[in-house]
């Protein structure tokens, strides 16, 4: 049985997938899937990206200086999307502790 | 669409002027090689360049930007040039023919100091246009701070 006669189209298949992909990366997060995704797992999420674009950022730099991979602008350019990663969430975090002190303020 | 798409497409455009360059550093160097390949004279090569689509992963596949009209470019061959070589006479080269004309690359050394500007100037712009897609990026976070 081939695969077409599961799938009446291309675009089943891409829903399918798309589909499958939201469940994994909804299951990956939380531990009781029925929960939304609350904020601090999207905190968690984004703060390991912003590692890796960091350390990916670092280990073409140490390429570049050791002479293994003499592409410069691919470098810089890892430079400069771990610099806007990590201002990116500076500044969250900034958003963050400013609603975090307004709702502090608030008398009770 | 991310910033760094922008970005990524740009870079797309650094890799494949430097690949130019290279070409046309070697074509240069070559001028005046008599003896390349099958024993003819250096015979001058150029890049084919293609826009060809900026989804890599499968991720972009499933984003649908495997069918969007965001393009980038990238080298797909390295062609000769079919043109005529020049002859000289010169009987006393070793690599004279039974006239005693010598078969020299149709490199033109003009020609080539030219596309190396070309190549140039196209290479600073891909760059300035990494540039300013950060400066986007950078005043978009000052949005409301």
């Amino acid at each position: 049985m081939s695969i077409s006669n599961v799938f009446s189209s291309k675009e089943q298949i891409l829903d399918t997938l798309k589909s499958i992909q939201k469940d994994v990366e909804q299951s990956k997060l939380s531990p009781n899937k029925n929960d939304d995704l609350s904020f601090i797992d999207h905190l968690y999420q984004a703060t390991k990206d912003v590692n890796k674009t960091q350390v990916i950022a670092d280990s073409k730099a140490v390429e570049l200086s050791t002479g293994r991979n003499g592409n410069i602008h691919e470098t810089m350019l890892a430079a400069t999307q771990a610099e806007i990663s990590l201002n990116l969430i500076v500044q969250i975090r900034n958003k963050a502790l400013e609603a975090y002190n307004e709702i502090m303020r608030m008398p009770v | 669409m991310s910033y760094f798409k922008a970005m990524q497409i740009s870079s797309s455009g650094l890799s494949a002027q430097r690949l130019r360059m290279n070409v046309l550093s070697a074509n240069l160097a070559n001028a005046q090689s008599t003896r390349g390949d099958n024993g003819g004279p250096y015979r001058r090569r150029d890049v084919v360049f293609s826009a060809i689509p900026t989804g890599e992963k499968f991720q972009d596949y499933l984003d649908g930007t495997q069918n969007s009209e965001l393009k980038k470019v990238e080298v797909i061959g390295i062609h000769k040039d079919p043109s005529e070589f020049r002859r000289t006479f010169d009987p006393a080269h070793p690599d004279a023919d039974k006239q005693g004309y010598v078969n020299l690359p149709n490199v033109q050394v003009m020609t080539e100091m030219v596309n190396m500007l070309t190549a140039t100037r196209a290479f600073e712009a891909n760059a300035t246009a990494i540039d300013d897609a950060k400066q986007m990026a950078l005043r978009a976070l000052e949005i409301g701070r």
